[in-house]
């Protein structure tokens, strides 16, 4: 039955292009900001709440930042359940002598091992690649924000000045890159070079575990806490994401403001849609009236305006998410330069799937904006018809 | 000129239209308000934070006193530095400080929270002349004792009486204490030597702040110290070191102005529909306008003041709306530490507001109002 | 031939203005026969609308009662009355109402979309209609790519595609003019001669009225003594300025 109004439907949305195409940008624009910005929340709150509960951050109990003894390494290793380990630790520097705050750099050191399996993301790494990590002592990978943003190039080598007194001075050499996402802006070296080129193999900021089970998980968190409560330094053991939460929490209120931006963002796209869907419904009064002449029930003539607005609405979220969409892959691809306003995507992309979610968003947003408007066709009285429409 | 009344009248008569429309303008400026009063609130408590005659002296290297450590010895050289004031009582204003930021394990949630910990000696209290205890008394050396600022009251739940444990220690809650709504407030104190061996710190300290009798001297102690040649640290008066803590709001200002510049071109797009509608509407009025001797542009003009008025009526509510967080508290990350800060309408804030508005009313109203010059008098009436 | 399509007993008709009560229809009664062309008189305000909307199915009386082709529509649902509508009147008005954004074939099939009925079948019955207004040629033209009088023809084709009992017109040729107005009218004639369909219109133009059967006159909400005059007695009473036609 509703299939067989779907021409009307089509059609009616011609009626009026401009209107049409205005709604439709309006949408477009606000739920291309609203992709960008939940994308960008979304990614933090998964890597909150769900975390892995098999894998353990262990760093020192009481201050920040972290140092534990490389001694408490291997014993913590060592335990029964453990199924892979890494440590680490982060050294700042800058990439010239002379500081510069926009060339200022972190780099992660890890245990070379485990590179793959404890950091999710780079389970894709390709294998010779890995091999290389692996026999070259001085290798460092590096997130693909970070080549761009650095302009290196694989085969390069470079020196981090660190920012510590008394001044250490480690050679890097890039040896590949890392896929964009969580690791975009992340430069990965070895554990043991650092410890070698630095002259600290005492100790690390922190280790992360995978125990073979939750239960385990739980088991060794409390043994650890318990066993290293009076040595000195004492340890806390958390999960990966209670360590995120940690630091998530401290952002609250921005998280908390995007939030109701977000809130905002649906609540302007569904007035938008609304004022467009009322103002067409007042113009086209007369032809409802028609319509329900002809027999068409108020059910018929609502559902035909609720197919409208959720149709612009769909197709709009789904070319406004689209076009962020190819931002996105054009920036990670390189196709795009990197600049200040599209580097966050290399860190947060958005995903294509992305699209479908904001085709179903926008008709839900059309769906609740052309209620009203559709429920008032309702009123259009029949017997109007003959007497005054003149 | 056409009457505004014309218009106002208009919208009154679509009031619908006309509140549905505005409401757009609304949300987005309220908003921009909010996100805009967050960074201002977080600005002004970096900006206040720093006393202008202070000068904060970091490890070479460091810009956070998180990271920060000083020897004993650095300490004694910094001293020699001329131009540091005395209290009455001849002691040097020099306040050697130890700065952690740790974990409180909070039983009831289970879960870690952060807590700024500050080993002071007691001159410190006449270096941040800001710190003023409200409640309670100062802590004693070596007995355990720490006083805590009004913000970790808040976020801690914490109350005179109360202990909790930072090492192995429990330490007591024996005092409360302002800061004149300034970082310090988000900060516990305790004694500096007995923080020190509780966290193997004996012999270091984060940062060493001395006091000076004016920002200018603070400026020369500053300069000395760079030119030293027996002592390699990074000083700067404690108004940039806070300053800077808050370089990085500017991100969340610029994001803030690109996300309501986002909403605002759709509301715009909202405003052209409604205002494309009302002219459509109004195609016979426009002809009797012209016929009546109106010119194109007045009418052009008649038609923008109408898209302006609704951006004013709908920006008006917006800043009001935005108001509501106005002195609001609550707490932030900056830097390495957390502060407790209160969202701040100014009115830099407002005017900005205000003109976006009516910019957003002006860009949406200007393409359907030129459509009216294309309005053919004998035509429309028809 | 002689079986009744339209009765009216005793309709009533009030409508509330305010506090005031105003009665539109004071009693009418009236019967129409298949086949019949009846033109339906009256100056403005004299209820002639009211009417034509409680015999159309589109109001209801306040008392009395509507037979239409032997269905009393007077106590049905609104909803009930828009489904019974679809299949059993034909409507065609003075703007002509049709959907700008379809074609004419479009709109002719528009009503038919409403039954259960196949695409192939809808196809064939919309085409057949637009072939008895003589607009085969202007399938896919849409409202305002067509003359006053083409609009008009399409209009009758959608009056006629679900093959109803009753035709109501409102006006038919008030927006046309000269030859126009004629080539409806004898569209509207040859409809009525060839299928048989009952037409009722409501008029205030003499040529148009001219054409009917019969006149019904109406006047401050009552029917005047129906069957008391001659169509050419009527027409003289209806149009007194007028030159009767020969």
């Amino acid at each position: 039955m509703l299939f067989k109004f779907i021409n009307l439907v089509f059609k009616s949305l011609g009626r009026n292009k401009v209107r049409t195409a205005l709604t439709g940008m309006g949408v477009i624009v606000l739920v291309a900001i609203y992709a960008i910005v939940t994308n960008v929340t979304s990614t933090v709150k998964s890597k909150i709440s769900g975390g892995d509960q098999t894998r353990l951050i262990v760093s020192e109990r009481w201050t920040m930042p972290s140092q534990i003894p490389s001694r408490y390494v291997s014993e913590i290793a060592k335990l029964p359940g453990v199924k892979n380990f890494t440590t680490w630790t982060i050294f700042v520097g800058f990439l010239d002598r002379i500081p510069q705050a926009d060339r200022q750099v972190a780099v992660l050191s890890v245990h070379p091992q485990t590179l793959r399996e404890m950091h999710g993301g780079l389970m894709d790494l390709p294998d010779e690649v890995y091999e290389e990590w692996l026999s070259t002592k001085d290798a460092v990978l590096v997130g693909p924000g970070m080549m761009k943003k650095m302009n290196w190039h694989i085969g390069q080598q470079f020196t981090v000045f660190g920012a510590r007194f008394p001044p250490v001075d480690v050679q890097y050499r890039i040896i590949g890159t890392i896929p964009g996402g969580e690791w975009a802006s992340a430069i990965f070296c070895r554990q043991d070079y650092l410890a070698d080129a630095s002259d600290n193999s005492g100790s690390v900021n922190a280790i992360l575990l995978s125990v073979e089970s939750e239960e385990r998980a739980k088991q060794l968190a409390s043994e650890l806490s318990k066993e290293y409560e009076n040595r000195q330094p004492a340890l806390k053991i958390e999960t990966e994401s209670a360590g995120v939460a940690r630091f998530a929490s401290r952002s609250t209120a921005v998280l908390q403001i995007i939030d109701a931006v977000v809130a905002i963002l649906l609540i302007d796209m569904v007035i938008i849609l609304s004022n467009s869907i009322s103002i067409s419904v007042r113009e086209r009064r007369v032809e409802m009236a028609v319509l329900k002449v002809l027999g068409f029930q108020p059910l018929h003539i609502a559902i035909m305006i609720i197919g409208e607005a959720m149709f612009v609405g769909g197709i709009a979220g789904m070319i406004g998410t689209g076009i962020v969409c190819s931002i996105s892959t054009l920036t990670l691809s390189g196709a795009i330069p990197l600049a200040k306003w599209n580097s966050f995507l290399l860190q947060f992309p958005v995903p294509w799937s992305a699209v479908l979610w904001s085709g179903l968003l926008g008709a839900g947003v059309g769906l609740t904006g052309s209620v009203f408007p559709a429920m008032a066709t309702r009123k259009v009285k029949v017997s109007d018809v003959f007497a005054r429409i003149a | 000129m056409i009457p505004v009344k014309y218009n106002a009248r208009n919208l009154v008569v679509r009031w619908k239209t006309t509140l549905m429309t505005a409401s757009g303008f609304t949300l987005v400026v309220a908003a921009l308000v909010v996100m805009l009063a967050f960074v201002e609130g977080v600005q002004q408590v970096c900006t206040t934070s720093g006393e202008p005659q202070n000068v904060i002296v970091l490890a070479k290297g460091n810009n956070d006193e998180v990271f920060s450590q000083l020897d004993t010895r650095s300490g004694r050289e910094i001293e020699r530095t001329k131009g540091i004031a005395r209290r009455g009582d001849g002691q040097m204003l020099a306040s050697r400080e130890i700065f952690l930021v740790m974990h409180r394990h909070l039983e009831s949630a289970n879960v870690f929270k952060f807590l700024q910990v500050r080993g002071v000696e007691p001159v410190a209290f006449d270096v941040h002349t800001q710190v003023k205890i409200t409640g309670g008394r100062n802590f004693r050396p070596n007995q355990s004792e720490i006083i805590i600022g009004s913000g970790v009251q808040r976020e801690h739940e914490l109350a005179i009486g109360d202990s909790m444990a930072l090492g192995r220690k429990q330490w007591k809650v024996v005092g409360i204490f302002t800061a004149n709504g300034t970082a310090f407030e988000s900060e516990v104190w305790c004694d500096q030597s007995e923080l020190a061996s509780q966290f193997r710190r004996e012999g270091v300290f984060s940062s060493m702040v001395v006091r000076t009798d004016s920002p200018a001297q603070a400026a020369e102690v500053v300069e000395r110290l760079k030119d030293s040649r027996s002592l390699v640290c990074n000083p700067m008066t404690e108004t940039e070191y806070y300053s800077k803590q808050a370089a990085q709001t500017e991100m969340i200002t610029a994001a803030a102005w690109v996300i309501a510049w986002f909403m605002g071109i759709g509301a715009i797009f909202g405003v052209m529909n409604t205002m494309f509608a009302a002219i459509g509407q109004r195609r016979k009025d426009i002809a009797v306008l012209r016929i009546l001797g109106f010119k194109p542009y007045e009418i052009l003009i008649s038609f923008l003041l109408e898209a302006i008025l609704i951006s004013i009526v709908g920006g008006f509510l917006g800043i009001m709306i935005g108001m509501v967080v106005n002195g609001f508290s609550r707490s932030t990350a900056v830097g390495s530490r957390e502060v407790e800060f209160a969202f701040k309408v100014t009115q830099t804030t407002i005017t900005f507001a205000a003109g976006f508005s009516i910019s957003m009313g002006i860009l949406g109203g200007l393409l359907p109002a030129l459509s009216v010059v294309r309005v053919q008098p004998l035509e429309a009436l028809k | 031939m002689s079986d009744v399509i339209v009765q009216v007993d005793e309709g009533f008709k009030e409508y509330s203005r305010g506090a005031e009560r105003v009665e539109v229809l004071k009693g009418v009664s009236l019967k129409i026969y298949r086949g019949e062309f009846v033109a339906l008189i009256g100056p403005s305000g004299s209820g002639k609308t009211t009417l034509l909307n409680l015999i159309a199915g589109l109001d209801q009386p306040t008392r009395g009662r509507v037979v239409i082709n032997g269905r009393d529509i007077s106590r049905m649902s609104e909803s009930e009355l828009a489904r019974w509508r679809t299949t059993a009147i034909g409507f065609v008005f003075q703007f002509y109402h049709l959907i700008p954004v379809l074609t004419a074939y479009e709109n002719v099939e528009l009503p038919l979309l409403l039954l259960n009925m196949s695409a192939s079948r809808r196809r064939k019955q919309a085409l057949n209609a637009l072939g008895l207004v003589g607009l085969s040629h202007r399938l896919t033209h849409r409202p305002g790519q067509l003359s006053g009088g083409e609009q008009q023809r399409v209009g009758i084709a959608r009056a006629l595609v679900t093959d109803p009992a009753l035709v109501v017109a409102d006006e038919p040729t008030g927006d046309l003019d000269g030859r126009k107005k004629e080539e409806i009218l004898d569209l509207l004639q040859q409809l009525q001669e060839g299928l048989n369909k009952t037409i009722l219109m409501v008029t205030h133009d003499h040529t148009a009225a001219s054409r009917a059967h019969r006149l019904l006159r109406i006047s401050d909400g009552m029917l005047l003594e129906e069957h008391a005059e001659t169509r050419e007695e009527a027409l003289a009473l209806a149009f007194p300025d007028a030159k009767l036609r020969p």
